[in-house]
């Protein structure tokens, strides 16, 4: 291709890949009395952009290169533990078993038990490690509920945003 | 009326000539032990020649073809360790992926693909295959003189709006000017054209398949 006929298709487009030879091509035979204006223009199509690849090929261009690699590189690129799928719907159904866990091991309001283990000689440091635990409880309970609560509230803004694109794809106009 | 490239899509005017790879077998190994930046380069190097003589031919389709050349390099990536290093590169390799690729798509997408002009089949029948971006470049011009000497043999008006439209990109109005015809004939024109340079490649014994 001669530098003259580079000019006259950056002028005028029309590039392999365009989308309107098929419309027309399409005209072309509908206007034409003697095609019948009616069935495929495949044939032609293939040969016009042949013939359109001859004159140039299809070009890449530079940004259009550069964002395909983008999507290559991101794709190549591991996803950390933290932001994946797995995990943000993991998440909120591991902070609430255990809670549940918790609450089952701590069984808050049951007296505490009058074995005889209790009553052994040991029984100095079980009282001890029972006050530490009592005054550690309702700090890692909270720290419990406030996680839930979280977990909760992203996974609802998770649930809103998808609900929301599914209306915005499907729908009404 | 319809206006080709009014907006549609870049011009494609410059010729897809490769950027050149200093060692490149140094590269390709430097990518099989993970190395990113080796393979974006070699991914530099191919992807416009990948897209321009492989892909669009076998999709037509813009926006496929970019998808398809991404799945190719991504494949590519995955299939890297495995690859054996061959002269003259690793061209004829991704070549091979990418036509997978684009075949791929086209199963998976049905039959309306084939419908978007695909003509790699076509390029097939008239020249042979490339097994470099330059020899793709080279294989161009003799798709061209080929396309020139099946011209040769047409009906001169057929073969004047073939050349003025198609492979040198004039506009409509100039080759309506050209051909003293109105805009509408020279949709008319331009349709038979394509159709008698199918049956002009017939003649000279490189009979077009019917369906790319």
């Amino acid at each position: 291709m001669t530098g003259n006929e580079r000019d006259v298709r950056q002028a005028h487009g029309g590039s392999v890949t365009d989308p309107a030879w098929e419309d027309v091509l399409r005209a072309g035979m509908e206007s034409d009395p003697e095609s019948g204006a009616s069935g495929s223009v495949e044939p032609e199509l293939a040969v016009a952009r042949l013939l359109l690849h001859a004159g140039a090929p299809a070009e890449l261009g530079e940004a259009r290169r550069d964002a395909v690699w983008r999507e290559i590189d991101g794709a190549l690129t591991p996803i950390p533990w933290w932001r994946r799928r797995a995990w943000v719907w993991g998440a909120p159904a591991l902070a609430a078993a255990s809670a549940v866990v918790l609450v089952v091991m701590l069984q808050p309001g049951r007296p505490p038990p009058t074995s005889p283990l209790a009553a052994a000689p040991g029984q100095a440091i079980a009282v001890q490690l029972e006050g530490q635990f009592a005054m550690l409880a309702p700090a890692a309970r909270a720290d419990v509920a406030r996680s839930v609560d979280t977990s909760r509230g992203s996974m609802r803004g998770t649930l809103l945003a998808m609900a929301q694109d599914a209306e915005t794809i499907g729908g009404a106009p | 009326m319809v206006a080709v490239g009014a907006a549609a899509t870049v011009p494609c005017a410059a010729v897809t000539r490769p950027d050149a790879l200093a060692d490149e077998r140094a590269l390709v190994q430097r990518a099989q032990g993970g190395d990113r930046r080796a393979f974006e380069q070699l991914y530099r190097a191919y992807a416009r020649a990948i897209f321009a003589y492989v892909i669009v031919p076998m999709l037509g389709c813009r926006d496929d073809a970019e998808d398809c050349l991404r799945d190719t390099f991504l494949a590519a990536f995955g299939a890297l360790p495995s690859y054996q290093w061959k002269e003259p590169g690793m061209y004829p390799w991704l070549k091979v992926l990418a036509k997978n690729k684009a075949r791929d798509l086209l199963r998976a997408s049905g039959r309306r693909q084939r419908l978007r002009g695909a003509f790699a089949e076509h390029v097939d029948v008239l020249v042979e295959e490339a097994s470099d971006p330059t020899e793709e470049e080279i294989a161009r011009e003799q798709l061209r003189a080929r396309i020139d000497g099946v011209l040769g043999g047409m009906n001169p008006r057929y073969a004047e709006v073939l050349r003025l439209r198609l492979l040198q990109g004039r506009s409509r109005d100039e080759c309506a000017a050209a051909l003293e015809v109105k805009i509408g004939t020279l949709d008319v024109l331009l349709f038979r054209a394509c159709r008698a340079f199918r049956q002009a490649c017939e003649k000279q014994g490189v009979p077009l398949r019917g369906e790319p």
